[in-house]
């Protein structure tokens, strides 16, 4: 059963719990426990296993150990202490396992200090892809108490004989920063690991799962546990002190007016801004969205600092991304720790629970998407438990002010988006079952039945299963003969399979993992000056003369060779191919919901005739100031009279507005206002796309947002409107199917699906294998393999792109409502003017094509127009 | 079918040349076994693809009915020695492109291993090349020889003209190059394989092509020939190449 800790224990209480010396120490540290120490001491001293979700500085991670380390203490005071692994710690990121070991091995010298030299050592060591195979090797001969390592060197060590056997003796297991894992493969990942833990072990050990911000915790708490084979979840304790912090939060916006006031000054008076707020306050976490804009930022405020000659110095302002090196990074951390910069601008990297000391203020510039994301940014601040955790918004974006206004509402309130945990994934699953083979013979039963435990796979159909023994067994062959590439022996009459071959083990501990290489094609102008990395399949897609952003600025693109590409700048030019690859976060389906709720709310005041001054205060109350909420207001404003100005009826709430623009280049587009989020709109689009490229038979060009999408066509091509109706919440997932089969983004995925299946490997037989050499594209690849019915690894990628990169069950849910009647699209008569609420969309340009011409028509048409060219140049010739 | 030059004619889907003076099919680049080879670079691919191709050549034969069949190069992907297990698809369409056809190889860079088996089932193996009636026929990854042909054929290079329309969209489609070269017609085959990568011919600066010859070829004076669906669509590249600098 899944519950909530109810019962607070008082100090004394958890001290009588603890073994003598550990309460000690503890007394000697803390005057009281935390609140999360207070609920889940007791449930893990009885061997319970327990989520805590708490936010940073609350002595989060001393709640998962200090039961432990006392159960420790105990054995090494009775000399049961034996040579063998009890605990095992498992978090996401390396530089967090060096963290945790230095934390740990304060307490433990203390206590051990505490307890007198008659009390034998519990010891503590790391294990990563770092560490040298000669510390692996003694670790075999004298393991450690507590084993600190991370989901990729776990599924290794499950795999390697003499360690597997060390692992029999786990204990406890924490899974630290789960927030981070449950909503990807690596999470998925991890679920199979500790599912085959407890199957080598032959009985389940408690597990105890660490937590930001995050909801609904009894999914997350089933994803930690995972299922019975009755298929019930197994019992969990949930200790939810998510929202024990104050929180001030408020959104700013550097101007009232974003409509009329010049883009320069707008950036101007941002930077202004936050420079201020970083004057004033101690040291201040600044979050981006995207890399680029981290060096942007950084950029910036250096240069302001310098020109106002401020007291604040050039190396007092730090910059913390994942593209900079490690070097770069552990340097930034420790001059943070050491309270010796002022302020740090980051991406995503320091979302997770690095220790970065003392920060009293978090400034977020632009969106940050999602409650969860903006509550777990700001919790970075205020690092002691009773600080508040105080967080400025900054937006000088329109859209990004009204999603903001609204996020601060809901962050107040409490209400999160909920996690999206994926199911099963095929590519994950394949790379265990190898894993699994190399170590002994499985009856497919008994395999089928562990891998249901995890809460990711509890209902993977059995013939999902035997499809990737298939696949991994080296079936869908033409030619019964040619079983070459099976990493897996498999007989499906006896319904057993096992290892084959003597490489099985070195592709499995070489490829092991579900990041996929991001195979980079580097970037160079005409002068050598490196610009960035571009995906192999977009490079593909690329001709001489094409335009394409990259790192927010456009290059013409003149030659490839290899994996190096040379281009130009073209920084004024409009781009003239869809870069869909896109660094931005989606907003979320639930917070895309509310804010679409909002802007129908003011709008109704307005056509209410409320009044400037009352919609405006009314707008503040949600958590922003008042030149924000006066933005706001301006900006629902100008839609409102724009709408009323086209004379059509207006669209009213929950009725969504569908306009028809054609721009000066003469392209219609077919904006939908569907405000969902960008997943939601990344199915819907396409699989409208599709509809409509079907009907008129041509490519389609697609644009999307979170606040909507646009479908792009020449103007002159005649279109109906019945293509809308064609979509249900039905056909939606075979619609789309179809239309991403043959995209970028399909061929781009579907290779990285191919290495998590290890179908594609990165490092074999001990060599690196790089693209180039692999000799062929995963376009290529993708059409042989599409032939094949249900072969898993096409199904997976299916899968990934419908369910985790798109959110097709949000836009179900969205067609059911339109299916019913109850939402309705209100169609605008043709416009050569965009509403406001559109010029975010339009500017997108291109996000993807779908591809419906067929070859040959294309080929056609193509034909033509090159001969009507030369026919022209001839006649000019001639003339 | 289409007519590209005298006595020349377009097969298929882009697939095959006839040469009617010769009563002789020619096709190229077949790259048998190629899923082999991905194999040693970590690439893991079900072979599918071998049935494809022999039912396809089969059915060439049966529309064109040609005397002989002719083959140049590169039947079998592989470079090294191959086990016996690994040459049946190769034995295998040999065996069954005999009973239709006389059947004839030109050397290829990757035949080295195929030249005791050709040998053992009486397949004449030409090499360097096959010269009969004004026409020179070569793998084409060495420079063709000197010769008083009016027609030099070659293969090798693979080539596939790109093309984009306006929403962004490419498209690539296995071509023929026919154009002027030192004084005589050369053409230049489409490859058979469906997976061997081929070159871009519109798009690749010129010291990027495998072919030596198609290296220094005038090729803005060539013209690409895609033919799908029963018609033929010819393209002058000098309309599709950029501007060179």
């Amino acid at each position: 059963m899944i519950e909530f800790a109810r019962e607070e224990l008082k100090l004394e209480e958890a001290l009588e719990l603890m073994n003598k010396h550990v309460a000690r120490w503890f007394s000697s540290r803390f005057s009281d426990l935390t609140p999360p120490q207070r609920l889940a001491l007791k449930p893990i001293k009885e061997g319970r296993s327990t989520l805590i979700s708490s936010p940073t500085g609350t002595g989060k991670t001393l709640s998962a150990f200090l039961m432990v380390i006392s159960a420790l203490f105990d054995l090494a005071e009775q000399g049961e202490l034996e040579d063998e692994i009890y605990c095992l710690y498992v978090s996401p990121l390396r530089a967090l396992s060096n963290d945790i070991y230095r934390n740990l091995s304060e307490p433990l010298s203390e206590i051990r200090r505490l307890a007198g030299d008659g009390v034998p050592e519990v010891r503590h060591l790391v294990r990563t892809g770092d560490t040298p195979s000669s510390v692996r090797q003694r670790m075999l001969r004298k393991p450690p108490h507590i084993l600190i390592t991370t989901p990729e060197s776990l599924a290794i060590m499950l795999s390697t004989p003499k360690f597997r056997e060390r692992l029999r003796s786990i204990r406890w297991v924490i899974v630290d920063e789960i927030h981070s894992l449950c909503e990807n493969k690596r999470g998925v990942h991890l679920t199979l690991s500790l599912e085959r833990l407890a199957d080598l072990k032959g009985e389940n050990p408690v597990r105890i799962g660490l937590s930001a911000t995050i909801h609904p915790l009894e999914e997350v708490a089933k994803f930690l546990v995972g299922y019975d084979d009755s298929g019930e979840p197994r019992d969990c304790i949930i200790v939810d002190t998510s929202f024990v912090k104050k929180k001030d939060l408020l959104v700013t916006c550097p101007v009232e007016d974003l409509v009329h006031t010049p883009a320069q000054v707008v950036t101007d008076r941002m930077y202004r801004m936050l420079a201020a707020l970083i004057k004033k306050h101690r040291t201040t976490l600044v979050f981006t969205n995207t890399r680029s804009g981290t060096e942007r930022v950084v950029f910036h405020l250096k240069k302001l600092l310098a020109e106002e000659q401020s007291v604040i110095r050039e190396d007092e302002i730090g910059a913390h991304h994942s593209s900079l090196s490690r070097e770069v990074r552990l340097d930034v951390e420790e001059r943070l720790k050491n309270g010796e910069l002022k302020a740090v601008v980051s991406s995503t990297s320091l979302e997770l629970g690095i220790d970065i000391g003392y920060i009293d203020l978090v400034a977020q510039l632009g969106s940050p998407k999602s409650v969860t994301r903006c509550l777990q940014r700001v919790g970075r601040s205020g690092h002691r438990l009773h600080d508040t955790v105080k967080g400025r918004l900054i937006c000088a974006d329109r859209d990004d002010l009204v999603e903001c206004t609204v996020m601060v509402r809901e962050a107040y309130a409490n209400r999160l988006d909920r996690a999206r945990i994926p199911r099963n994934c095929l590519d994950v699953l394949a790379q265990h079952i190898v894993g699994m083979a190399v170590v002994r013979k499985w009856s497919v039963e008994e395999a089928y039945r562990l891998v249901r435990r995890s809460y990711c796979y509890r209902n993977l159909p059995r013939e999902k299963f035997e499809e990737v023994l298939r696949f991994l067994s080296g079936g869908y062959q033409t030619l019964e003969k040619f079983k070459v590439y099976g990493k897996i022996w498999y007989d499906p009459e006896e319904g057993v399979f096992g290892r084959r071959g003597k490489y099985a083990r070195v592709i499995y501990t070489l490829n092991v993992g579900t990041i996929p290489d991001q195979v980079a094609v580097k970037v160079y102008t005409e002068s050598k000056r490196y610009i960035g990395k571009l995906e192999e399949e977009f490079l593909e897609r690329l001709m001489p003369g094409d335009r394409f952003v990259l790192g927010g600025k456009v290059y013409e693109f003149i030659s490839a060779r290899g994996l190096k590409a040379k281009v130009k700048p073209a920084y004024d030019m409009k781009p003239t191919v869809p870069s869909w690859f896109s660094e931005m976060l989606p907003l979320s389906f639930d917070l895309a919901n509310q804010v679409r709720e909002f802007r129908a709310k003011v709008m109704e005041k307005i056509a209410r005739g409320e009044g400037e001054e009352p919609i405006v205060r009314w707008i503040a109350s949600c958590g922003a100031d008042e030149k924000a909420a006066r933005a706001v207001y301006r900006y629902i404003r100008l839609q409102y009279m724009f709408q009323k100005a086209m004379g059509a009826k207006a669209p009213e709430y929950p009725d969504i507005l569908v306009e028809n623009y054609v721009d000066e280049q003469g392209r219609r587009h077919l904006i939908f206002h569907t405000l969902f989020g960008r997943k939601a709109n990344d199915a819907l689009s396409r699989a409208y796309a599709y509809l409509l490229g079907r009907q008129i038979r041509r490519n389609i060009g697609v644009a999307v947002s979170d606040n909507g999408f646009s479908l792009i066509i020449p103007a002159e091509v005649e279109f109906s409107w019945s293509f809308i109706r064609e979509l249900t919440s039905e056909n939606i997932r075979s619609i789309l199917r179809r239309a991403v089969e043959k995209t970028e983004l399909m061929a781009r995925r579907f290779r990285h699906v191919a290495a998590r299946s290890l179908m594609i490997l990165r490092n074999y037989k001990g060599h690196e294998i790089s693209v180039s050499r692999q000799q062929i594209s995963a376009r290529k690849l993708l059409e042989v393999c599409r032939e094949i019915d249900g072969f898993p690894v096409v199904e997976e990628t299916f899968r990934e792109i419908l369910e985790d990169y798109m959110d097709v069950e949000s836009a179900e849910q969205v067609l059911r409502k339109i299916d019913s009647g109850e939402w309705r699209y209100i169609i605008m008569p043709e416009s050569s003017v965009p509403s406001p609420f559109a010029h975010n969309i339009v500017l997108i340009g291109l996000s993807d094509v779908i591809l419906m011409e067929d070859k040959r028509a294309m080929l056609e048409r193509l034909h033509a127009k090159v001969m009507e060219a030369l026919r022209k140049a001839g006649a000019e010739v001639a003339a | 079918m289409s007519r590209i030059a005298r006595g020349l004619k377009l097969i298929g889907d882009t697939e095959a040349l006839m040469i009617e003076e010769l009563d002789t099919l020619l096709i190229a680049d077949l790259h048998i076994g190629y899923e082999q080879a991905l194999e040693k670079s970590g690439v893991f691919l079900p072979r599918s693809q071998y049935p494809k191709l022999k039912r396809r050549i089969l059915e060439l034969l049966e529309d064109v009915k040609p005397r002989r069949l002719l083959i140049a190069g590169d039947v079998k992907h592989e470079f090294g020695e191959a086990t016996a297990q690994e040459w049946l698809e190769t034995l295998d369409l040999l065996d069954t492109l005999l009973e239709r056809a006389k059947l004839t190889v030109v050397r290829g860079n990757h035949d080295n291993y195929l030249i005791p088996i050709l040998k053992r089932k009486g397949i004449p193996l030409l090499d360097p090349v096959l010269a009969e009636e004004g026409y020179l026929i070569a793998h084409g990854h060495k420079p063709i020889p000197e010769s008083r042909a009016d027609v030099a054929i070659i293969a090798h290079e693979h080539p596939v003209l790109a093309l984009r329309d306006e929403v962004g969209v490419k498209q690539r489609y296995r071509c023929l190059l026919k154009g002027r070269y030192e004084g005589r017609l050369l053409i230049v085959l489409p490859a058979l394989s469906p997976l061997a990568s081929g070159t871009e011919v519109n798009t690749t600066p010129r010291e990027s092509f495998l072919s030596p010859d198609l290296a220094k070829a005038e090729l803005r004076e060539f013209e690409a020939i895609v033919q799908l669906s029963g018609k033929s669509y010819t393209f002058p590249l000098s309309a599709l190449m950029p501007r060179e600098p």
